[in-house]
């Protein structure tokens, strides 16, 4: 089982507080998502606006 | 047909660039919403493509994050009106990670917090998700919601108290009492 250690004085809302766990895991699953490889959908809507930026440009 | 501008161009290539950087940040706001993976990129993926179709009502320089959250949420809002499977947690996603302090004695897993997440109210939970997770202000909280700070203040007490009873029951908020 995964075991994270977070350090002392986790901040909530730029408040220096005590260890908080709920605050800790808040940020776990931020960061969990957040270091996930970005699926193949959202790099196809980034072509689709690259694609129309280039367009845009051709036209210029 | 219109000309478009040296300028039109360079803000769209702007806009563009700050909507790769805010990918991250949007599906784990929607992941937080929303509980299940799928339908939490989904929620990402629309607010993006409303948000390129709105970029000119964008204003540069003005806080672009609050401004997809926005959209984003309100996007949440206005699908679960319509789909109750939004306010499911996916197990799949449900890992056993546990986080504990330094001493081991406050050990919480992630998949209970993100599961009594899911119960809480949609209000409570955003706002858990924007200042807790994602570390905006409660300025910028009260402006992708469209409410008063006071609002944001007193949701945050009231969702993390719940979170706290959902998890250890109605003795739990006192880790909260510290924080205070």
């Amino acid at each position: 089982m995964p075991n994270i250690t977070a350090p002392k004085g986790i901040k909530m809302n730029n408040v220096e507080t005590a260890f908080d766990p709920v605050a800790a895991a808040l940020k776990q699953m931020h960061q969990a998502v957040t270091s996930e490889k970005l699926p193949d959908d959202f790099l196809r809507i980034l072509e689709e606006i690259d694609a129309k930026i280039a367009t845009a440009k051709a036209k210029k | 047909m219109s000309e478009i501008s040296p300028e039109s161009l360079a803000a769209d290539e702007i806009f563009r660039n700050q909507l790769v950087a805010l990918i991250p940040s949007l599906r784990s706001f929607a992941r937080g919403l929303c509980g299940g993976r799928h339908i939490a990129d989904d929620l990402a993926q629309d607010a993006m493509t409303r948000g390129w179709a709105a970029r000119a009502s964008f204003t540069p320089g003005s806080n672009f994050r609050a401004w997809m959250f926005m959209i984003l949420r309100n996007q949440f809002y206005t699908t679960i009106r319509k789909n109750s499977r939004m306010t499911s947690w996916d197990p799949e996603v449900a890992e056993r990670v546990l986080v504990e302090a330094p001493n081991q004695q406050e050990a919480i897993h992630v998949a209970d917090v993100a599961k009594a997440l899911q119960k809480l109210s949609a209000e409570q939970r955003e706002v858990l998700l924007l200042i807790g997770a994602n570390g905006v202000s409660y300025e910028e909280a009260a402006e992708i919601i469209g409410c008063a700070m006071g609002t944001v203040k007193s949701r945050l007490a009231r969702g993390r108290k719940a979170l706290s009873e959902l998890i250890d029951g109605p003795a739990g908020d006192l880790m909260f009492d510290r924080a205070a």
